[in-house]
């Protein structure tokens, strides 16, 4: 008996304990001075800022050209050019420049080409490649970092897992090492040296502003996101929920995840045409969930509404000889060896922009045909400016 | 009932026996693995002497091993009671994230944010050691309900990273004593204080005897349900203090922090030959897989082994430490 | 402590529960679940129960159904397969890269599939019967050796074409209504009943799981018994997978990294102990069923990821709270012990 009074006694304190510190918490955020306000960067000291700007300009235009869109403003970016004069440096070791690359690792066709498009270009470039692989976490790469860091290399490419590597990114640069991030963003504040990069936010939104104008700005869309808490993911959708609330027409029946896996896509759309059979269209972030999605359609014997995803080569396949309308774009792996030249770049001295935005194709249905690579593997995305015979050694394409 | 207590005869001696007798204890002390770990070091020191003895090299070795080393403390006194605590990285996650989302990076609030996360810790620690003990539910499915329950609040509170910590807890993250990371003194000592509440306190001993045998602990008269419930607490607990740490070398929240942290725990416990049975089972082990599964990490990108046959290199290790020193499931 | 004598032979099934009233008792908890689901589907998606949205559960049912069988046989030995995931990943990635679509390498895509499952489940069965490694941890293990496998091999991205002529296994229905999978899952389940009530085989399985020391004693091989458990269980692994992979006609690479833990939670869900030796297929369909409304409701309702997980976890918990019994994980020792203190 007295046992379980005891017992009782020790979880009521603990649950006292926290009501009451849950307390502290909320007086505490009444009064008080928050860290790291009003130290956004003063655009006085950007040089060649308006050269810079327009480079930024033509990456979204030349999405707007494609998809047909005339009021596609980009959002608010400020670009400059890096002082080439602080990072200009001898190789650290021996005469080759050693560059460390924090990868995401092979987890996906996306992050196998990405890190050996980089390799490929070291070799051309004749530098050193210190690698390492994050397997597509964000704590992971957090050591990643801190031990490449430990091994003095003279630049650093990161391929960010998350906003969470930002303190070691800020103790790179702050030990000297100029830092590239690819294929993603941190914050100001991680103060990373350059950012090569196509933009989440341009695709997220490109792809609901052509989706507006494809059901005249009223109707109903289903969301289809990727992985939940990736901001890879959430980012582009966030981005899409903003351009969608422009239009009080349009309203987002559902919002779900479909893991980048046909499967799950396939699934969660046979549940759409269950629940919603006049679906408008369709928003999805990758190809590889259109494929699932368009499958889920032709087995019901229903038409597919129009839907956008990531450029890969099965869901181009998948769609030929259809009458599908999709607008599609990528999201280039090969990008990664902009991001070793730009580190390369800066190591030399030459020009390099503080962000340098990735510009590639995109198209829809009526010109998208012609993309499809018969001869290469269907999660290629197209087209791919990889180099062919780098494609072929993989085993991605047949030579 | 003391039978059950009593060592089993010692079997005859004989050569063969003798060499097996000795890794057998060598695997319950917990020696083994570090006998892995030693070659593994050697082979680095080798093969990458320079770049892997450097500070900076051992300053990231022993700061990997941190968030790992602290969580496995945890799943080491769950498994030692005879239970298992698959909610660890979801406890983690919430704690990292909320730690930045409700400091947002206003200094004043760091120390209570931090006291309330260490109580948020003890607080789901309870909950699973109440539905253990008070429902009687076995522990695999409490953790793991648990789990789904605390990373869809974590996703719930925000989808995205989120919070911003303050700069005091960034430096504490990025502080070196020496050439030993502050947060490093933080694991070394959670294992002084778990080893000496293990091995030094009566509550340690009732850890052990609960895990040993359950109901003859009970008929000896040890409050049985208080000890898991305090073992639960204590896994909350570290998983929270791992949460922290986190927030503060990560700078932000994440709602996907401690993915996975779980499945890693409970092989590092098991690897350095803690029985999944409960009762039996040694912190120089344990933290002997730790060691090992950081040092793999670490010499994967050492010794630049081609990233797809990483995964491969991870697996087969782990699976040969498991056939080898995994402790036997009877005597 | 090894020669207590052990005179009562091993439990019949039958005698799992204390009587008929206890076994019927056992369903009502998620009987009740599921009731209980229907409704609030009944309520907050009224298209739940039309013709589409309940062909799609039935599908659910199939592909949810099929790894659950083998997860329960190697539950009721007292094991745990979390490698059955990584088994359904390797299936399509060896057919797929073997045939390469190719409706003439079928059939020797899919023995080599069977082959490859059969080889996890030797390695998990010999990992637990010869090495003692506790199941947990031994076929996490093999599911971690299996990513490393599938992803050395195929460089990072498992791809490829699976044979058409194998399509109607995922993609089929019988009178337009019934999925091809649930018809799979209802003979496996069917014929695991009746081998598990009604042979000897079956009350091997029972009494290795209650009581494996006993077992043994009384001259039944646990070793083999167990061993053809986690066996079977990687070949229920190899028909999902094959389902799955049909279902969508190529290789789902995302599927690879997935440490898919549907089958366990159906079968407890359902009320298969973790310890062994008690439950009855019966069960685990009962289970499969609840989760795959479940699952469908959830996908209906257009909840979030974080209330997904929440509700998954509630139902988990609830699930197994009413079932009102007194088992501990792990318990082979307390009960053996226990068994003891009585004598």
């Amino acid at each position: 008996m007295t046992n379980t009074a005891f017992r009782r006694r020790g979880a009521v304190r603990i649950l006292a304990a926290s009501v009451g510190f849950a307390t502290l918490i909320a007086v505490a955020g009444c009064s008080a001075e928050r860290e790291g306000e009003g130290t956004t960067a003063a655009a006085e000291d950007c040089i060649n800022a308006d050269e810079a700007q327009a480079s930024y300009a033509e990456s979204w235009s030349s999405v707007a050209d494609a998809f047909g869109l005339t009021d596609f403003e980009p959002v608010e970016e400020e670009v400059c050019e890096v002082d080439a004069t602080v990072w200009e440096a001898e190789p650290k070791q021996d005469d080759t420049y050693r560059i460390a690359f924090a990868a995401q690792g092979p987890n996906n066709s996306w992050g196998v080409l990405s890190e050996e498009a980089l390799e490929y270009h070291a070799d051309e470039l004749g530098v050193d490649v210190l690698y390492a692989s994050a397997n597509g976490d964000a704590t992971t790469q957090v050591d990643n970092i801190e031990q490449l860091t430990s091994q003095d290399p003279d630049a650093m490419v990161v391929v960010p897992m998350g906003e969470g590597i930002s303190g070691q990114v800020k103790a790179a640069t702050d030990a000297g090492i100029p830092v590239v991030l690819c294929s993603g963003v941190l914050p100001d504040s991680a103060g990373a040296t350059s950012t090569v990069t196509r933009q989440y936010d341009l695709l997220g939104s490109a792809y609901a502003e052509w989706i507006a104008s494809q059901i005249g700005g009223e109707g109903k869309v289903a969301i289809l996101s990727g992985l939940a808490g990736v901001p890879t993911a959430e980012y582009q959708k966030a981005a899409a929920e903003k351009t969608f609330a422009k239009y009080p027409g349009i309203e987002v029946v559902t919002t779900q995840y479909t893991e980048w896996s046909p499967t799950v896509a396939k699934t969660v759309a046979q549940n759409l045409i269950a629940s919603y059979p006049d679906l408008d269209a369709i928003w999805s972030d990758s190809g590889y969930g259109s494929v699932g999605v368009i499958q889920a359609y032709q087995e019901a014997g229903k038409e597919v509404p129009p839907i956008t995803g990531d450029a890969i080569n099965d869901f181009i396949q998948a769609a030929e000889g259809t009458d599908v309308k999709y607008a599609l774009s990528t999201f280039p792996p090969e990008m990664s060896s902009t991001c070793l030249d730009t580190a390369v770049d800066l190591l030399k001295g030459e020009p390099v922009l503080n962000k340098v935005y990735i510009d590639s194709p995109s198209f829809t249905n009526e010109d998208g045909a012609q993309y499809a690579r018969e001869d290469c593997d269907g999660g290629l995305l197209v087209p791919s400016s990889a180099p062919e015979d780098l494609l072929v050694s993989l085993g991605i394409c047949n030579a | 009932m003391t039978a059950t207590l009593a060592p089993s005869p010692a079997p005859a001696p004989s050569a063969g026996r003798t060499v097996r007798d000795w890794v057998a204890t060598a695997v319950r002390r917990g020696a083994a693995v570090w006998v892995i770990v030693a070659v593994l070091i050697v082979v680095l020191s080798v093969m990458r002497g320079g770049a892997f003895w450097s500070t900076g090299n051992i300053a990231a070795l022993l700061t990997s091993a941190v968030v790992l080393g602290l969580v496995a403390l945890g799943q080491h006194t769950v498994i030692l009671s005879g239970g298992i605590d698959l909610s660890v990285g979801s406890m983690v996650t919430i704690t990292t994230l909320l730690t930045a989302v409700l400091i947002d990076g206003y200094p004043i609030r760091t120390f209570p944010v931090i006291l309330g996360m260490l109580a948020l810790g003890a607080l789901l620690g309870t909950i699973n050691g109440l539905l253990v003990t008070k429902l009687n539910m076995p522990p695999f499915i409490v953790t793991l309900g648990m789990l789904y329950l605390v990373s869809g609040a974590a996703l719930w509170i925000s989808s995205t990273p989120a919070g911003q910590v303050t700069s005091a807890l960034t430096e504490f993250a990025f502080g070196k004593l020496g050439p030993i990371p502050l947060s490093f003194v933080v694991l070394a000592l959670a294992i002084a204080i778990i080893w000496f509440l293990l091995n030094r306190t009566v509550w340690g001993k009732q850890v052990f005897a609960v895990g040993g045998d359950l109901h003859s602990a009970r008929a000896a008269g040890i409050s049985t349900n208080r000890v898991l419930i305090w073992v639960y607490v204590t896994s909350g607990l570290l998983a929270a203090v791992a949460g922290i740490l986190l927030a503060a070398r990560s700078s932000i929240g994440s709602p996907t922090a401690g993915d996975g942290l779980e499945l890693s725990a409970i092989t590092v416990v098991v690897i350095g030959g803690t029985s999944l049975l409960g009762g039996r089972g040694t912190l120089l082990g344990t933290m002997g897989g730790v060691a090992l599964l950081s040092l793999i990490t670490n010499s994967i990108t050492l010794l630049q082994f081609p990233s797809t046959i990483t995964d491969l290199i991870r697996g087969v290790i782990i699976i040969a430490a498991v056939a080898v020193f995994v402790a036997k499931r009877r005597r | 402590m090894t020669t207590a004598p052990v005179t009562t032979p091993p439990a019949p099934p039958t005698e799992a529960g204390p009587g008929r009233l206890a076994r019927a008792s056992s369903f009502i908890a998620p009987l009740a679940g599921l009731v209980v689901v229907l409704i609030l589907a009944a309520i907050t998606t009224p298209q739940f129960f039309s013709f589409e949205v309940s062909r799609l559960v039935l599908f659910q049912v199939g592909l949810i159904g099929i790894a659950a069988i083998g997860q329960t046989l190697v539950l009721l030995v007292g094991g745990i397969d979390l490698s059955i995931s990584g088994v359904m990943a390797l299936t399509s990635v060896v057919l797929a890269t073997y045939s390469a679509g190719s409706d003439d390498k079928l059939v020797v895509g899919i023995v080599l599939s069977v082959l490859a499952g059969l080889a996890v489940g030797l390695v998990n069965a010999g990992l637990v019967v010869l090495r003692n490694v506790p199941p947990f941890v031994a076929t996490f293990a093999s599911f971690v050796l299996i990513q490393g496998v599938i992803i050395a091999w195929t460089r990072g991205a498992p791809s490829g074409d699976i044979p058409p002529a194998l399509s109607w296994l995922g993609g089929g229905r019988l009178f337009d209504f019934i999925p091809v999978p649930l018809i799979v899952f209802a003979i496996l389940a069917l014929a695991t009943g009746l081998v598990l009530g009604r042979t000897t085989a079956g009350r091997r399985v029972y009494a290795t799981g209650l009581n494996g020391d006993a077992a043994r004693m009384s001259g039944i091989r646990t070793g083999i018994v167990i061993a053809a458990c986690y066996l079977i269980s990687s070949l229920t692994g190899v028909l999902a997978g094959l389902v799955n992979a049909s279902f969508i006609g190529f290789v789902d690479a995302a599927l690879v990294r997935n440490l898919d833990l549907d089958s366990v939670a159906a079968a407890v869900i359902g009320g298969i102990a973790l310890t062994g030796g008690k439950g009855r297929i019966a069960q685990t369909v009962l289970g499969v069923v609840l989760l795959a409304v479940l699952l469908t409701w959830l996908i209906q309702l257009g909840a979030g990821g974080g209330a997904q997980l929440v509700v998954s976890g509630a139902v988990i918990l609830l699930a197994v709270f009413l079932q009102g019994r007194r088992f501990f994980f792990p318990s082979p020792t307390t009960r053996a012990t226990s068994m003891k203190g009585k004598q």
